[in-house]
């Protein structure tokens, strides 16, 4: 059974969604959430914070999610935090290339609130089903 | 170990936290739809698309169709996604950037500014159930028929169609509705048994009930055209039936191509992005004026205040419908539009007048020339954006059928060369296949003998439906002639060109054309060829057509693939 998320880092640029990720994944999922507005601050908290999960928006200005992703696997502190993407152009594909840089799953945007936690709690299982010996 | 986390219920601080956000969002939203448009109207007269130049569009649009949704603004995301998509092809393919931007156009004029979250507009009432829907790339049809049904092979035949077929008991309707989201209901009555169709609405709300767990719940997927069968349609059984909200009554078991025909009607053809307005007028602020009205209502205007000037125009705007003043000062508007007319890339496009002239004399002599409307100045706004809408689709329908076989709906002889051109042309620019089948129907001459010409049309129309269904959208399909047909397939080699054409020779043959006693069955040859094995688009027809002829020699009811070869035993490879 995988271990319960407590504290989560979100990257993401937009602040409409930030507000409602935010709101959703606190009030309706109970976690612990800490915002990061763009790449950079992400590489500055992240090894501060040491989340159990960081969820990351795809497109960014300056550095994107997979180029924050790539960084973030070469800081050895960091390495092992599971991370996802969220984006609103999902095909399987790019899943499938996200998955091969490293990420856990994709959330596709939109998202509904009031279930984007339980989305984040599967992704989560499903990481810790597939890799339990890492866990 | 830990047990799984339970999402507890929201509470009512939630809520109205979520609604003070989703007021924040609505408040901002005008000006970021506002925004949107001001960047596509400083775009869209670039002359090239330069991604670069592209990217702060594409990243507003991509914002707004990411969060949307979240916000309960379904439709906004969706058209924003489908607006992403064509910018990126705007980079992607600059020789169709001209369509490209009309059909932005045309999805921003969609964009509605004081669009409300489509969740406050899950009303019964509100359900628009006849509205034409894009048609599905494959279609879900359920069939709910008896035991022993007249029309038990049914599914057989729409299976060769290229949709997805369910048979369910009427009796279980309601699970497979929510399990299936058909796109089509056909339901078969039975007087005897006292068995009629549920209405829409006794259909929505038992679907509803059954799909309580699925949240997004079941308005979401839409609600299904209803066909009936029915083995004696009366006028009472079909008003029934209209009250119920379903489509038609059709007879049981119904006749393949009828009910083809039914079907397709459920669905929109896709319009060519937005009408084409040229306004000739010699008064430039009426003339800006009237643009401007014509351009609020979506449709992209040019003016021409100069016979010079519309010479010019013309050379590179498309046309779909003139809008002309009566009185100019070097040509009346009779003159000129009978000059218009003599001109064969004009066909068809029609001309209104404008004119404050109340003469009906004058009238007649400028529809005897070619103008298609008069109106009187000062023109109502609505009145004319209705008029010049109307006379643009007409004009537009009209042009479509010369382009367009009348018995199959294809493409004529001529157009679809035209398509093999321009495809061939990106073809070659972007270094990919391009396939090119020509198809013979076999001994089709014999079914007309033997069974008459009706059930030959019949065998015609059910092949290129079968055609249809089969191809992607990309693909092109035409009636070159006769009981020949033209296949163009771009990005696919000849390999691939084979193996499609295969699999449809295999499943064609089987179809059953005659619903009588006497099963009717056709089988057709076909030959492939492939650029870049051959360069042109001639010699990719003739090698096509040679291949061909090898299947019918060969014994027909086969596909052969034309080599380099082909052509040089026919003496000289025709480049």
């Amino acid at each position: 059974m995988a271990p319960p998320i407590s504290k989560i880092v979100y990257v993401e640029d937009e602040p409409d969604i930030q507000a409602i990720a935010q709101m959703a994944l606190e009030s309706i999922g109970g976690f612990q959430v800490i915002l990061c507005s763009c790449g950079r601050e992400a590489l500055e908290v992240i090894p501060e914070e040491k989340p159990d999960l960081i969820l990351m928006d795809v497109m960014m200005p300056e550095l994107d999610g997979p180029s924050t992703l790539k960084a973030l696997k070469g800081m050895p502190e960091c390495a092992s935090i599971p991370i996802a993407f969220m984006t609103a152009k999902v095909q399987k594909s790019e899943i499938a290339e996200f998955v091969g840089l490293g990420a856990i799953g994709v959330i596709s945007k939109p998202f509904d609130p009031m279930t984007l936690s339980d989305e984040v709690r599967s992704l989560w299982a499903k990481a810790h089903d597939g890799t339990a010996t890492d866990a | 170990m830990t047990g799984p986390q339970q999402t507890p219920e929201p509470s009512a601080a939630f809520n109205a936290r979520l609604e003070e956000l989703r007021r924040g969002y609505a408040k901002g939203l005008p000006d970021e739809i506002a925004l949107i448009r001001q960047c596509w109207g400083l775009a869209r007269t670039l002359p090239s698309f330069d991604p670069l130049i592209l990217k702060p569009l594409r990243t507003h649009v991509h914002n707004l169709a990411g969060s949307g949704a979240t916000y309960g603004y379904d439709r906004l995301s969706r058209l924003m996604q489908d607006i992403e998509q064509k910018i990126d092809l705007l980079a992607d393919f600059p020789e169709d950037a001209g369509r490209i931007v009309l059909e932005l156009d045309a999805l921003l004029a969609e964009v509605d500014t004081t669009s409300v979250p489509s969740g406050e507009q899950k009303n019964w009432a509100e359900l628009d159930i006849h509205r034409p829907r894009k048609r599905p790339d494959k279609l879900k049809v359920l069939l709910a028929l008896a035991k022993d049904s007249p029309s038990s092979g049914l599914d057989e035949q729409l299976l060769h169609y290229g949709m997805e077929i369910r048979v369910c008991d009427p009796e279980a309707l309601a699970e497979r509705l929510v399990e299936f989201h058909p796109d089509i209901l056909l339901f078969e009555e039975d007087a005897e048994s006292n068995r009629i169709c549920p209405s829409l609405r006794n259909l929505f709300d038992q679907a509803q009930s059954q799909s309580d767990n699925d949240k997004m719940g079941y308005s979401e997927k839409g609600i299904p055209d209803i066909f009936i069968l029915n083995n004696q349609p009366s006028i009472a059984t079909r008003v029934r039936a209209f009250r119920n909200g379903a489509r038609e009554v059709l007879f049981n078991p119904p006749e393949i191509s009828a009910l083809l025909a039914k079907i397709d009607d459920c669905f929109l053809e896709q319009v060519g992005g937005a009408i084409h307005v040229l306004i000739i007028d010699d008064d430039k602020e009426l003339a800006q004026f009237h643009a401007n009205v014509l351009e609020q209502a979506g449709f992209k205007v040019e003016i021409a205040h100069t016979a010079a000037e519309l010479e010019q125009k013309l050379g590179n705007f498309s046309v779909d419908v003139i809008l002309m003043d009566l009185h100019m000062p070097d040509y009346n508007g009779i003159e000129l539009s009978a000059a218009l007319r003599q001109d064969p890339s004009l066909y068809g496009v029609p001309i209104i007048f404008i004119s404050v002239e109340q003469d009906i004399v004058r009238h007649l002599g400028a529809i005897k020339v070619g103008g298609d409307d008069f109106l009187i100045k000062p023109v109502a706004v609505p009145y004319l954006i209705a008029s010049v809408e109307t006379r643009a689709r007409r004009g537009r329908e009209l042009r479509s059928l010369i382009r367009k076989d009348g018995l199959t709906g294809l493409f004529n002889h001529v157009s679809i060369e035209d398509s093999l051109q321009q495809m061939l042309a990106r073809a070659i620019r972007s270094k990919t296949d391009l396939s090119v089948a020509m198809i013979d129907l076999d001994y089709f001459k014999k079914v007309n003998d033997n069974y008459g010409h009706l059930v030959g049309d019949r065998v015609l129309i059910d092949f290129a439906r079968f055609l249809k269904g089969r191809l992607r959208k990309s693909d092109v399909v035409g009636r070159f002639g006769g009981e020949e047909f033209m296949l163009i397939l771009p990005d696919t080699s000849v390999e691939h060109g084979r193996a499609l054409l295969e699999s449809i020779r295999q499943s064609f043959s089987i179809v059953n054309h005659n619903t009588a006693a006497t099963p009717v069955r056709v089988t057709f040859s076909a030959g492939v060829a492939c650029h870049p094995d051959f360069s042109t688009a001639s010699t990719l027809i003739k090698a096509a057509d040679t291949a061909m002829y090898q299947a019918k020699e060969q014994g027909r009811n086969r596909v052969i693939t034309a080599s380099r070869e082909t052509l040089q035993t026919e003496g000289g490879n025709g480049e």
